[in-house]
């Protein structure tokens, strides 16, 4: 249901982008400057992470900061993640993790981005009271566009991979889809 | 700050997120893998493989036998088959209180001494780990039970159809042929003159001792959760009368012994006959216990804070009357059940309801107050309440015996000669005293 939800709210914004996009073209470059942002969606485990929780709604938030080199950004994301299963086992997953964005050069009214990154992922799975980090890696895509001089509208999806085979006696790691709609804003510094 | 030093900043910080801290239990590992597995078995015995073997042929017409004295409107037929089948749906599993299984599950058990329920290997249920600490009780949410050859007979003019059509009801969302039980049990009798009786004494869920307790560690590889619920060779047919569109039928179903508290004439309700146990071990720390015996005779094990076998048999023998001699003038009648609107049906409520209405008084009259009333069921209770069966049954065969799987401590042995046919007859468990044969200790 509230996927639902969500699917009809990004279909009004995706068409009141396309409603806008003329102007978006005319507008500055408005991936070269700093950005802060938070983002809400769903979270989906995926692959064998499926059978041990259920999808629900995440939210989070993320730094990115220019680098010299035109096409390439740096970010800093983090973000609040909470799983139930069909059992009675729970999960925290809080990730913090640093990528790279990289703007695709395809000459669109709309940003396309490809992101990769690296961090750490705090776990908390009750009722086993197993609270440690674990190394994760990502990899996503966003599409973005401006909502006026200041804000920017992105749709972004993101594969997390936790990583945890390395430890004694694991046989599985974390797989989770993060899918959301962001909003982030420029700042001119 | 320039954008370098920031830039280098951030890498740094990214190596010491990846580097720091990588060390721990692995998450999603835990959380697929199960270190507390509950078997369920449907056998009086706690060992593999069972001794005791069904004393009935599913299928069979040899329903006479196992018929309870409250089958009273129509007598047992020779349609009247005994099941073949034992079915079963859990909706959840707790220990103390605790959720550790939201998974429905269900099962659908041939009567037959080589399958697991019925064999000792007993079948493995869906659950999640408790975390660390005692446990004391299990509780199971059942939502159904079913023995199968069900027969539904119709009163039709002044006689009874002689043909029989078998009860139908939904099991694992179809429509399957038996009866389901589940729905007369309850957990007392004394209170079902409440008017919420039906509601709040219902068994779910069924609340099972676990005998040692169960102390569970997450750093043990693997810790066993045994229940047995007592099902083989302790099965009765009832009978359950009602109106269907103004007609009177009678069904003939199958369900557990009413040994411990009767099941009288015209009562739907089946009080506190699920007689079950639990038992907890880890593998890696458990060990045998051996030891000879007379052929045939039962041998039980009991923890040491059991120091006598008195929790474990019946104080007195319970005959057929046994509530009547326990609760010879408070002992209710049940009223009768309001049947529709066909004029006959009505017509026999009516009847029925002023017998009722006569021997309520009759009753009322003998048993006098309600301080009567109590003692006399609490004294009732008291012989019956207390009955458990064993955490570790078995049968000496061949002039022996053996429990496996059993923690380290030191146990109380009795033996006894066999609950059933002879003494005190089938369907019914342990009565009389235990004999000892001293104590074994598992190191």
């Amino acid at each position: 249901m509230r996927n639902r939800l969500l699917l009809s709210v990004l279909s009004v914004v995706l068409i009141l982008a396309a409603m806008d996009l003329s102007a978006a073209i005319s507008r500055k470059k408005y991936f070269n400057k700093p950005q802060l942002g938070i983002w809400y969606g769903p979270i989906t485990p995926v692959f064998g992470t499926a059978e041990l929780l259920e999808p629900n709604m995440g939210v989070g938030a993320f730094f990115r900061y220019n680098l010299p080199f035109d096409s390439l950004k740096l970010g800093l994301d983090t973000s609040y993640q909470q799983y139930e299963s069909t059992g009675i086992n729970e999960l925290t997953m809080i990730p913090v993790y640093v990528n790279a964005l990289y703007l695709l050069p395809l000459d669109l009214p709309v940003r396309l981005q490809g992101k990769a990154g690296a961090g750490m992922c705090h776990l908390h799975m009750r009722p086993d009271e197993v609270k440690q980090w674990e190394p994760m890696f990502m990899i996503g895509t966003e599409v973005s566009f401006p909502a006026g001089k200041l804000a920017n509208i992105a749709l972004r999806v993101d594969y997390i991979f936790v990583y945890e085979e390395y430890m004694k006696d694991a046989t599985e790691n974390g797989h989770f889809i993060n899918a959301a709609i962001s909003l982030y804003f420029n700042f001119n510094l | 700050m320039n954008i370098y030093s920031y830039m280098f900043s951030l890498l740094f910080a990214l190596l010491i997120l990846i580097f720091a801290g990588c060390d721990g239990e692995p998450v999603f590992t835990e959380m697929s893998t199960n270190r507390l597995k509950i078997k369920i078995k449907g056998t009086l015995e706690s060992e593999e493989p069972v001794i005791d073997e069904f004393d009935f042929t599913p299928g069979e017409t040899s329903a006479a036998l196992y018929a309870d004295d409250s089958v009273n409107d129509h007598p047992v037929q020779p349609e009247d088959k005994m099941p073949t089948t034992f079915m079963l749906d859990i909706a959840e599993i707790k220990l103390n209180g605790k959720a550790i299984g939201k998974y429905r599950q269900v099962f659908s058990i041939p009567l037959s001494d080589h399958v697991p329920f019925f064999n000792g290997e007993g079948i493995t249920l869906k659950n999640d780990d408790p975390g660390n600490g005692t446990y004391s009780t299990v509780q199971l949410y059942i939502r159904k039970m079913i023995f199968d050859n069900a027969n539904i007979y119709t009163f039709e003019g002044s006689s009874w159809n002689p043909t029989p059509e078998l009860a139908r009801v939904i099991f694992k969302e179809n429509e399957v042929e038996g009866f389901n039980f589940n729905n007369l049990q309850v957990n007392s009798y004394w209170d079902s003159l409440r008017d919420n009786a039906s509601r709040v004494l219902r068994v779910y869920p069924l609340e099972i001792p676990i005998i040692g307790e169960m102390n569970y560690d997450r750093n043990d590889d693997e810790t066993v959760l045994e229940i047995r619920i007592v099902i083989k060779n302790f099965i009765k047919m009832y009978e359950y009368d009602y109106y269907d569109d103004g007609i009177f039928k009678v069904c003939h179903f199958y369900g557990f012994s009413d040994w411990l508290r009767d099941v009288r004439e015209d009562e739907r309700n089946m009080g506190r006959n699920i007689i079950a146990v639990a038992r907890a071990y880890v593998p890696d720390k458990a060990g045998t216990i051996t030891g000879t015996g007379t052929n045939g005779h039962y041998v039980i094990a009991l923890p040491y804070e059991y120091d006598d076998a008195s929790e474990f048999r019946m104080p007195v023998v319970p005959n057929d009357d046994f509530r009547k001699d326990a609760v010879p003038n408070c002992d209710f009648p049940v009223a009768p059940v309001y049947s529709g609107s066909h004029i006959e049906s009505v017509l026999d409520y009516f009847c029925n309801y002023e017998a009722y209405k006569f021997d309520w008084n009759t009753v009322a009259a003998s048993c006098g107050d309600i301080a009567n009333y109590e003692a006399e069921w609490d004294g009732y209770e008291a012989l019956v309440e207390n009955f458990k069966i064993a955490p570790h049954v078995t049968i000496v065969s061949e002039g022996s015996y053996t429990f496996e799987n059993v923690m380290p401590g030191t146990y109380y042995i009795f033996t006894h000669a066999d609950p059933g046919p002879t003494d005190p007859g089938p369907n019914k468990l342990f009565t009389g005293d235990w004999n000892s044969l001293g104590t074994a200790t598992v190191p």
